[in-house]
């Protein structure tokens, strides 16, 4: 059983081959009601497939709209999803996280080029 | 102040004076959702209620401007109000008192909460429900009419010969 349960863990560990950078932000109420922003960053290996055609599809009709996707597995639980991910040169919003059994798999929609890597106000 | 400026003054007086009465409910800007926050999701922020989000829109100016003079500006300022009870059969009526008193202060003279920011000139409003997630969410809404005199933010050199209509005439 304990073979099984950690079988998704082991198989991530084997393809994290590349190097991504969480985003997050800490977020401070002010007085205008806008928060004041302090950013943090961890860099981990992960696996980065991009999604194919027919995953895209199949999300579409799940009423998760992505394009330019990819799918970023994690051999560890992330205690906190983050506000973005960068991978190479390019920002991803997290669109769904499965967190399980030791592994983490976002799906990811490419944000458009220019954005800043914390999400401002939110 | 421009209107954005004169929109966040407004957020922040009603801020302040709720935080000096104790009443924990923050005025959040535009686009903040504490409701559906994706990044907050796992940090256990359960207690997002009640909160108050503003708006402001249909923004008219007029259409001649000078430094001298500001911009003489009217837009709609709007607070919505979203609380949560524990179950959707109870009186829910003190839930609202954050609201009654956000509003009673926008509208008190003699508090006069938004003085050299903008002018309320009317104000209209209604109350509905909805439900997130399993859960009721009572909401209010009320929409004030404001007047403000907006700062003039573009620089324009003003001609040499503008300054006295005499030198405008001279033929030379």
């Amino acid at each position: 059983m304990g073979v099984t349960r950690n079988l998704a863990c082991f198989a991530t560990n084997r393809t994290a081959g590349y190097l991504i950078t969480l985003n997050y932000s800490t977020k401070v109420l002010q007085d205008d009601g806008s928060y004041a922003l302090t950013p943090s960053t961890v860099n981990l290996m992960a696996d980065v497939v991009d999604l194919s055609e027919d995953q895209i599809q199949r999300l579409q009709e799940g009423g998760i709209t992505v394009n330019n996707g990819i799918s970023i597995s994690i051999p560890s639980e992330l205690p906190k999803i983050p506000d973005t991910i960068t991978f190479g040169q390019d920002t991803y919003t997290i669109m769904q996280d499965v967190i399980s059994e030791n592994t983490t798999v976002l799906t990811c929609s490419r944000k458009p080029l220019g954005t800043s890597p914390v999400e401002s106000g939110a | 102040m421009n209107v954005t400026e004169k929109y966040y003054a407004i957020n922040t007086a009603l801020n302040v004076y709720l935080k000096s009465k104790s009443i924990t409910c923050p005025v959040l800007k535009y686009s903040v959702d504490p409701a559906s926050a994706k990044a907050d999701k796992k940090d256990n922020v359960n207690n997002k209620y009640p909160y108050m989000q503003s708006y402001f829109s249909n923004i008219k100016e007029t259409s001649w401007t000078s430094e001298l003079n500001g911009i003489y500006t009217t837009f709609d300022y709007q607070i919505s109000f979203f609380t949560a009870p524990d179950t959707e059969y109870t009186n829910d009526a003190k839930l609202f008192y954050p609201f009654e008193v956000a509003k009673n202060a926008m509208g008190d003279v003699q508090l006069n909460l938004l003085a050299g920011i903008a002018s309320i000139m009317r104000k209209k409003g209604h109350y509905e429900s909805s439900m997130k997630s399993g859960q009721l969410v009572p909401a209010a809404f009320i929409i004030y009419s404001m007047s403000a005199i907006c700062s003039y933010e573009a620089i324009v050199p003003v001609p040499a010969n503008a300054t006295n209509i005499d030198n405008a005439i001279v033929i030379n």
